[in-house]
Formats: structure tokens, C-alpha cells, sequence
């Protein structure tokens, strides 16, 4: 499973002038066998960021317009066995990210996604067109959509 | 005052029967604190979702002109940087 950063999602909807759209458009193609996959973090990054440009209306169909085109299985957090509400919440926005920021100087919300990845199981790497970002931040392999196309 | 019987007292002291099932669960399963929520992927969900999407695109051609790489500096802090 590869997880899919809020950049590269970004770019398959808006900045069509960018450079990086042939390859973006590839590699979101190609990587849908080997199943795409985002966190919540990133969906809801994303998803902000286009609020200032979609109706209301336009934003509630995301679903429809953001994950059944690219295959897209959307990574949550769980509460372990018999945590409370508030355990899990401080957990997750609080334990998890800042034991990252303490090992790694990371921004919260690259902790809160690579946090999630990490835990999940089946996820092999990241995806994200500032790779040298999380060098050394995570035990994913991390990788451009160009590097993913070149393998 | 309820009188009981001794076969009643019996069964009212006796501790409930523990059951003990062992589970077949793999160490990344039983330490994984996530669940996956799948696409649809039927053909007309995925007709459906190709054609807003393309919508999207259109609505989002103000954009064009913008910076990805500024807008994601804004979202995750000024370490962005390609």
C-alpha cells in the first residue's frame, strides 16, 4: 500500500500550469495497483485548502470526486481496546505527534501523517513530491511520483 | 428477608464460569490502531467520480496560476521548501 501525500492531491485538481502534472497524472494512475491509500489528515488538509475555492455543495461530494477516481482507501486512527475518548484524543494529537517532534523537528501535521502511515500495517511508503522533506523522519520509504514511475 | 435455599446460596456464591478463548491474531493485527475505509469501486462510482472530478478541475482553474509549493509552505510551515 502506498500513502499519498496532500500535495500530489492537490495537484491532480488545481495549479494545471504546474510542471510536475504529466508525472502527477501518471503515477496517480499507475499507482492504483498497487492500492492508494491517504490518511484522514491528509484528506482533511486537502480539503480545507479547496474550501476556499469549491461550493459547499461541490466539497460534500468528495467522496465521489476525490477517492473513487484514484482508488483511494482512506487511512483512520482507532482507539486500542477499552481507551476512553479522551485517552485516545490525547494520544493521537498529543503523544503520538510530539514524541515525532522530539526525535525528528517536524511540523504537526507531517507528525500526525507519518504517525498514522507508520502504524498502518500495510503501508509500504510514502509518496510525496517533497521527498528530501521526510528523509530521515520515517521508516517508510520515501519517494517522488517520478521516482515511483522510474522503478 | 428472602430465604434461599442451600441448592440457591449455592449457585449465588459460586463465581461466574471464566471463559478464556484464545485468539488468532496475527502481533500486526493485535497492535494496530487503525482501520481502512475502502472506495466504492463499482464502474458507476467510478464513472461518477472521473466526471466531477473533471468539474473540479474546471473550478479550481483560478488557481492555475498559484504556487503548490507556496500553498503547501503555508499548510505545513516554512521546512516546505523543494
Amino acid at each position: 500500500m502506498v500513502v499519498i501525500d496532500s500535495d500530489v492531491l492537490l495537484l491532480a485538481f488545481a495549479f494545471h500550469r504546474d510542471p510536475r502534472q504529466t508525472n502527477n497524472a501518471a503515477f496517480l494512475t499507475q499507482v492504483q495497483n498497487a492500492t492508494a491509500a491517504t490518511t484522514v489528515y491528509n484528506l482533511m488538509e486537502v480539503l480545507a485548502q479547496l474550501s476556499f475555492n469549491l461550493s459547499p455543495a461541490r466539497l460534500a461530494e468528495w467522496e465521489s470526486w476525490l477517492i473513487e477516481p484514484y482508488h483511494l482507501t482512506v487511512i483512520w486512527p482507532r482507539a486500542v481496546e477499552n481507551q476512553t475518548a479522551e485517552g485516545f484524543f490525547r494520544t493521537e494529537i498529543f503523544e503520538h505527534p510530539f514524541a515525532k517532534a522530539r526525535e525528528h523537528r517536524i511540523a504537526f501535521l507531517d507528525a500526525l501523517v507519518i504517525g498514522l502511515a507508520e502504524r498502518t500495517p500495510e503501508v509500504e511508503s510514502l509518496v510525496t513530491w517533497n521527498a528530501r522533506h521526510f528523509k530521515d523522519k520515517t521508516t517508510l520509504r520515501v519517494q517522488t511520483p517520478s521516482e515511483y514511475l522510474a522503478i | 428477608m428472602t430465604v434461599l435455599t442451600r441448592k440457591q446460596s449455592k449457585t449465588m456464591r459460586r463465581p461466574a464460569p471464566r471463559v478464556i478463548r484464545k485468539r488468532k491474531l496475527t502481533p500486526q493485527k493485535a497492535t494496530a490502531t487503525v482501520y481502512l475505509v475502502h472506495p466504492k469501486g463499482t464502474p458507476a462510482a467510478i464513472e461518477r467520480g472521473r466526471r466531477l472530478a473533471e468539474e473540479v478541475r474546471k473550478e479550481l482553474a483560478a488557481l492555475d496560476d498559484a504556487s503548490l509549493d507556496e500553498t503547501m509552505r503555508h499548510l505545513r510551515g516554512r521546512s516546505w521548501s523543494l
